[in-house]
């Protein structure tokens, strides 16, 4: 064999060379350098977490009681005495609005994707989804004015309604649960969905019967994601819906508006008023309670899912 | 036989109505920015980007300063946020104890839910009076000669006080693809220089970051798409004044703060709404450019997974 | 009992365990310098990481708690004065599959040296291709040492791994069922060269292959379930094993 000559010819053995301690040391010393350097970025980054949460709860403390989330703001400038009542009862109509638009349309796409989908098609449409996921909130707020809200021109002349920002939400929103709901489906073994058509169901069977049950989590995490992302919005309600210190009328047209936990703060912070600012403190307490609550949702579903699939 | 193929059919035929309504809501998107912006495109052309006034009642629209200011924002906001997304990243992925690392990354993850205007009202209460008691006095007594560092009003509101704040929310994105990047890499190779006697820093340099780096630069892409698009922080933080800032601590205005603030008055003359459209416009070609780029890289390095921390709280 | 000075490696009641399992049970056996030793058994018996135990490989798995004593050259490798860098750079290791670094063939083998602090150009010139003849690629990418190491095909890369194992003046090398991802050819290859390299260092293989392991090794050790069954010379051990689960697991895959 060739190799084997080759090794024959270089019999004298490798020179040895000396342990260099001092270098060895000095790296040592570098890693120890990169081990403080990483520490510190991650507090650094952390910091503003606990910290927001410390200076809301802070500052917004007196506030944080049952009157407070049941009654309206009233007084002047609105808001000094009262609730956010308003914001809440708002965020109910834009979350639902916004669901039923984004909820079907995501999952009756993720479905489509991996029942019928063809490659090229999923390749596309993943990245359709990343897109928009990717387009800043302030133009999806443009594009809602001008498709919902506008009263000239084509569009559905809903206003400045909970209809017009529910449905803006839920273009935010449909991407998100499409993307979920696909990779849910994906990660199903594929052998359990083509057992069952082997069997002789159809493709509507075997959605009802192994599919949802399978990717149930997955959606759920999508849907979750999707609220959780809408109800920290502000920038798209501000073309679509803007705010309402009172109960909405309707969902459409002139007393259509609702009021909205993140615009509530918006305008809060906006006003030259010490107790507003500490109300707009209260509320945001109260915004990321919700938020951290369906955050831990997420954790539940993701945990158990993989705890019993 | 029949009725179970045309029962499939329907399911097939309802189905693709959601995926085309999902598609149409994209093309609605595009179409409706590309329609409104259309009079202003034609009118301006592309002295849109260059001209430097802005000047409604005149029917003069020029971009630029807020394309200055925009550019600023975005620009410092990611040389604060990656030293420090590579550092949690690598933190969390090569030197954090296990039983840590789960609790570590949730609270990375939090930041990524905190909404944009809980950020920004932090930002209003803590950031701005930092910089105004503490930071600008130091900078005007100390640097005060340097144009860049020049503190002109001392009013903690401004460019820095706002990418400082939208650093922190890109800091998620790019650190969380940094650890997933990272945590792609094989660890046979990673065990292969362990057993020559490498230190970890010798592996994460000669190892990990070489498999690493192209998901690292898909995640930048990303935190760069998010931070050009941060609408509600900025308004409250950057001052608000049309003006191309020259030093770190002037005031400004990006394009997303404009919208916001006056896309609403805007709308009751058509041309000063194509304008802003157009502004919108701008926002969106980046996003979309950034983003085809950016998930391209991602797609090849992770396999595309979608972390979470890539949808931000708005 | 062999001569204590012939004795390179020498492991008294090594247990180890990870969180609630007893991995390695009581392990009482030593190498002999020069020598190649295959350990055999079925997956997950434990001699992956009796293997790891040996050049402390596994500091970083947490959870995992030790206890016993491997010497080399009559030193305890866990006493606390031991530096884990100098430990490693005394022994090569060589994995399942070839995984080199994401560098050109040229720096795969120079990052041995660079770590260890050889900065001298020429000396690393000369190292890397003397480790390249030693494995017995040299003539294969003399051409081409500065192209990615990725281009090679599988068994020049597991050659290019050996190659870079030995950069660094080890005198033990241990490998991790090194064929284990190869062709037959690529195999056979690499195990002429540990049979070449038995003058120079003590090789110990780990192996799921019992005809491979017959073919190469002086000593041969059977483990199953963490404990070491039988350990005794190759001819003895192939030919008439002393303990029934040994021959059971020989004669069954023979």
């Amino acid at each position: 064999m060739a190799e084997l000559a080759n090794i024959k010819k270089d019999d004298d053995p490798m020179p040895v060379f000396p342990i260099n301690r001092g270098y060895i040391k000095r790296k040592k010393f570098y890693n120890g350098i990169a081990v403080f350097l990483a520490v510190m970025a991650f507090i650094i980054g952390a910091f503003p977490v606990f910290h927001i949460i410390y200076k809301a709860v802070a500052l917004g403390h007196e506030y944080l009681n049952w009157r407070f989330i049941s009654t309206l703001p009233t007084g002047f400038p609105i808001g000094a005495q009262g609730g956010i009542l308003n914001a809440i009862i708002g965020d109910v109509y834009l979350v639902v609005i916004a669901s039923i638009f984004a909820v079907p349309l995501g999952i009756g796409s993720g479905l489509y994707l991996s029942l019928f989908g063809k490659k090229r098609t999923n390749t596309f449409l993943r990245l359709l989804n990343e897109l928009m996921i990717g387009i800043p909130s302030v133009v999806w707020g443009i594009v809602g004015f001008y498709v919902f809200s506008t009263n000239a021109g084509l569009g559905f002349h809903f206003g400045f309604s909970a209809l017009a920002g529910g449905l803006t939400l839920g273009f935010i929103m449909t991407p998100i649960i499409a993307l979920l709901t696909e990779q849910a489906i994906n990660r199903i073994p594929s052998g359990y969905i083509e057992g069952a058509l082997a069997m002789g169901a159809t493709k509507w069977q075997a959605t009802k019967s192994v599919i949802i049950k399978a990717a149930l989590g997955g959606i759920f995490t999508g849907i979750l994601l999707g609220i959780m992302n809408i109800i920290g919005q502000t920038a798209p309600l501000l073309f679509t819906n803007y705010y309402n210190t009172g109960m909405p009328t309707g969902i459409t047209g002139p007393g259509g508006a609702v009021g909205d936990l993140a615009m509530l703060i918006f305008i809060y912070i906006h006003e030259p008023s010490k107790i507003l600012h500490v109300k707009a403190e209260a509320a945001s307490v109260v915004l990321l309670c919700f938020i951290f609550a369906i955050d831990l949702g997420l954790r539940l579903i993701n945990y158990l899912t993989r705890k019993f699939l | 036989m029949f009725n179970l193929k045309y029962k499939d059919d329907l399911y097939k035929f309802i189905l693709s109505i959601f995926v085309l309504s999902v598609i149409s809501v994209f093309l609605i998107a595009v179409a409706v920015i590309l329609f409104y912006s259309y009079p202003a495109i034609i009118r301006y052309g592309f002295s849109f980007l260059w001209v430097k006034e802005w000047n409604p009642p005149k029917e003069v629209f020029g971009a630029l300063t807020f394309l200055a200011g925009t550019f600023m924002v975005t620009f410092l906001a990611l040389l604060f946020a990656i030293p420090f997304s590579f550092g949690i990243g690598i933190f969390l992925q090569e030197y954090c104890p296990l039983f840590l690392r789960g609790i570590f990354t949730v609270i990375i993850e939090m930041l990524a839910g905190i909404p944009s205007v809980v950020f920004g009202v932090w930002g209003v209460l803590t950031i701005v009076p930092w910089l105004r008691e503490s930071v600008e006095p130091f900078f005007d007594r100390h640097f005060s000669s340097i144009p860049f560092l020049k503190v002109e009003e001392n009013i903690g509101y401004g460019i820095l006080a706002a990418s400082i704040v939208v650093a922190f929310m890109i800091l998620p994105i790019i650190s969380s693809i940094t650890k997933d990047s990272l945590e792609s890499v094989p660890k046979i190779a990673k065990d292969g220089a362990l057993a020559m006697g490498a230190t970890r820093l010798d592996v994460i340099k000669d190892v990990s970051l070489p498999y690493a780096l192209n998901g690292i630069y898909g995640g930048i892409i990303l935190g760069f798409g998010r931070a050009v698009g941060e609408t509600i922080a900025v308004v409250l933080l950057i001052g608000n004044q049309a003006i191309v800032p020259k030093s770190l601590f002037s005031v400004g205005y990006t394009i997303s703060a404009v919208l916001a603030n006056t896309f609403t008055f805007a709308v009751i003359s058509p041309i000063y709404a194509s304008a802003e459209v157009e502004l919108a416009l701008i926002l969106l070609a980046v996003s979309l450019i950034i983003n085809i780029v950016g998930r391209n890289i991602l797609n090849k390095v992770i396999g595309g997974r979608f972390n979470r921390s890539q949808f931000g709280g708005g | 009992m062999a001569e204590q000075d012939e004795i390179k490696v020498n492991v008294k009641n090594l247990n180890f365990y990870y969180g609630n399992y007893h991995l390695l049970k009581n392990i009482n056996l030593y190498f002999k310098k020069n020598s190649v030793c295959t350990l055999l058994g079925p997956s997950g018996c434990g001699k992956s990481t009796f293997l790891r135990t040996l050049n402390r490989m596994n500091d970083y798995t947490e959870g995992a708690k030790l206890t016993g004593e491997v010497l080399i050259d009559g030193k305890n490798i866990y006493d606390k004065s031991v530096d884990v860098v100098e430990l490693r750079r005394n022994i090569g290791m060589v994995f399942q599959s070839p995984n080199p670094f994401p560098k050109s063939i040229f720096d795969n083998i120079a990052f041995g040296l660079k770590i260890h602090g050889i900065k001298n150009r020429e000396f690393i010139a000369e190292r890397v291709e003397k480790c390249l003849r030693y494995a017995g690629l040299y003539d294969e990418v003399k051409d081409k040492l500065h192209k990615s190491a990725f281009s090679l095909s599988g068994g020049q890369q597991q050659r290019l791994c050996i190659a870079r194992a030995i950069a660094t003046n080890p005198s033990i090398l241990l490998m991790d069922e090194p064929t284990a991802y190869l062709d037959p050819a690529s195999a056979s290859i690499i195990l002429d060269l540990i049979t070449t390299f038995k003058k120079y260092y003590t090789i110990i293989i780990v192996s799921h292959n019992i005809q491979q392991a017959g073919r190469i090794s002086d000593y041969s050790g059977f483990f199953l379930d963490g404990e070491l069954i039988e350990f005794d010379e190759a001819g003895n051990f192939f030919t008439r094993p002393k303990d029934k689960r040994t021959e059971n697991f020989i004669t069954s895959r023979y």
